[in-house]
């Protein structure tokens, strides 16, 4: 794998050629350019020995059989693809994260050739290719035994008279360097387009999953709240006394499920504000509540499935009160409400509804059975609740308490105005 | 019992499994009407071995997703003991184990005539 892939430039770049040739060497370097194709999309520094750093002769030379385009490399310079980077001379320079760094020579150790090359292949991988043009005699054996280590590529030409046994891929003449260095990279190019392919390949197929999970869980939901709707209408007939008390019971539960489903769809997790469970349920029924209910507790998240029993747990209470209760008479009142229970190993949430100056109270009310099996049976059952509804003298109360877990989640422990 | 014969759940235990209380309450009801002895309903696996732990169960319906929780493992000790059970289900089959693929399903919402039906055919299959 390619070192020093940074910006998606760098990745655009097929392989990083360093060519060395001595500044006798020109015809080669000549026959070399003039063999490779347009668009290789590879990145050449050119490294000539003795060269005395006038460039103005390459830069024709190059220009005249490529169309590269040709750069003196600066300090930090990026490699740069379709380009001729042309190392200075009498420097020593290196890459490093696909930048050069040029230094003074300092001592005598290594030559400026394998000082860059070992850079290459420490910098590039197997994206480093080293090509040796014409007689460089001894310098570049270190480097490109490194290049080659590194699982680069290495082409020098016939004329080049130094043995390299073992690490010279293919001895050349310098118009078939560039034909084999071409294969090399169209090659590397094609393996580079298979993996984009393969890796969007995979994309596409995990968002199907993905799509098809969410469309799962979508049918699942819309059966049982279909299912649910069967039951409700079963329960709502049972207690009809004709089709008109049926339609406006059914029709009150529907809105009901269909409030909260609205709200609950607006987020991808489901999430509902109780406060705002409340003042639906509420404003569906009051327009103006205001004046006779005072509504009050810290922020609570609830998640769909608790939301969807609760309000219909409420709108029970809520069409009671129309009724029948404190939302029947001016002198009704009703104080909802809800607090934290902070017990270490239970903490729960005790939601109550209390209704107040109602003058007449039926103290055991047949008729709205289903309210009062949902809040005794149903939250107990799907929520774990604990729950008490009384009907007495001044009007209805109703305390449901709620464990804390997952699903009843506690967003601000405190209400605007102090809380409870 | 032939498919044609009244069919009748006298003196059947069945077990629910199902965290809706109002899908819970619903086939209870129609399973009562049946004939059939309801135990429970339970809307966990956990709630629903301790039910098999006080007494014997005859056939169960199954719930799949049980607040996140899969039933599977409660069907796969049902099939060990040899009770018969019922997956009642708002998903396709394709949610379903290989193992599991190929047993009877109850497609919410279901009504009175589909209920019967999975009866009938897990009675007959038994």
């Amino acid at each position: 794998v390619a070192k020093g892939v940074g910006s998606e430039d760098q990745s655009r770049i097929s392989g990083v050629v360093l060519i060395a040739v001595p500044e006798s060497g020109l015809e080669s370097l000549t026959k070399f350019f003039s063999g490779l194709p347009d668009g290789l999309q590879a990145a050449f520094v050119l490294a000539i020995s003795g060269h005395g750093g006038a460039i103005g002769g390459l830069r024709e030379i190059i220009g005249r059989t490529s169309g590269l385009k040709v750069k003196p490399v600066k300090q930090k310079d990026r490699l740069e693809p379709d380009t001729v980077h042309i190392l200075p001379a009498d420097r020593i320079s290196s890459l490093k994260k696909s930048r050069f760094a040029i230094e003074q020579k300092k001592g005598v150790h290594k030559g400026p050739v394998d000082s860059f090359l070992l850079s290459l292949a420490n910098d590039q991988g197997d994206k480093a290719i080293g090509i040796i043009l014409s007689g460089l005699n001894v310098e570049g054996t270190l480097g490109l035994t490194a290049l080659k280590e590194a699982g680069g590529l290495v082409l020098t030409e016939l004329s080049d008279g130094v043995s390299r046994d073992g690490i010279v891929d293919h001895l050349l003449p310098a118009e078939k360097i560039s034909q084999r260095l071409t294969s090399h990279l169209v090659h590397r190019l094609q393996a580079t387009i298979e993996e984009l392919e393969s890796r969007n390949e995979e994309l596409k197929s995990s968002n199907e999953d993905h799509q098809r999970r969410l469309l799962g869980k979508l049918q699942h939901r819309v059966k049982n709240i279909l299912a649910v709707v069967r039951s409700l209408a079963n329960r709502t007939a049972e207690r009809a006394e004709n089709l008109e008390d049926f339609t406006a019971h059914f029709e009150g539960r529907l809105s009901a499920m269909g409030r909260i489903q609205n709200i609950v769809t607006r987020t991808a997790e489901g999430s509902v504000d109780l406060a705002e469970l409340v003042h639906d349920e509420l404003v569906g029924h009051v327009a103006h509540y205001s004046d006779q209910v005072d509504v009050d507790g810290p922020e609570i998240e609830l998640r769909a499935k608790p939301a969807q029993t609760l309000s219909l747990a409420i709108h029970e209470l809520t069409t009671n009160a129309v009724k029948y209760g404190a939302l029947s008479t001016p002198s009704g009142h009703i104080r909802v409400s809800w607090r934290i229970m902070a017990a270490a190993d239970n903490p729960r949430l005790a939601f109550e509804w209390v209704e107040t100056g109602v003058p007449v109270i039926d103290q055991e009310p047949a008729r709205n059975g289903f309210g009062r099996e949902l809040i005794e049976r149903g939250l107990p059952y799907e929520l774990n609740a604990n729950t008490a509804l009384e009907f007495r003298q001044g009007g209805v109360r109703c305390v449901m308490e709620l464990p804390l877990d997952d699903k009843v989640i506690v967003r601000q422990e405190e209400g605007p105005d102090g809380g409870t | 019992m032939a498919a044609h014969e009244p069919m009748s759940l006298k003196d059947k235990r069945i077990l629910i499994v199902e965290d809706h209380y109002l899908i819970a309450a619903d086939l209870s009801r129609v399973l009562a009407k049946l004939g059939g002895e309801i135990i429970g309903p339970v809307a966990s696996v956990e709630a629903a071995r301790a039910e098999m732990a006080q007494g014997a169960v005859d056939l169960a319906f199954l719930d799949i997703n049980l607040n996140e929780q899969m039933v599977f493992p409660l069907a796969d000790e049902l099939e060990k003991r040899g009770i018969p059970f019922i997956f009642a289900t708002g998903h396709d089959g394709e949610i379903l184990p290989e193992r599991f693929k190929s047993k009877l399903r109850l497609e919410k919402p279901f009504t009175v005539k589909s209920v019967k039906d999975a009866v009938r055919q897990l009675i007959d299959s038994g």
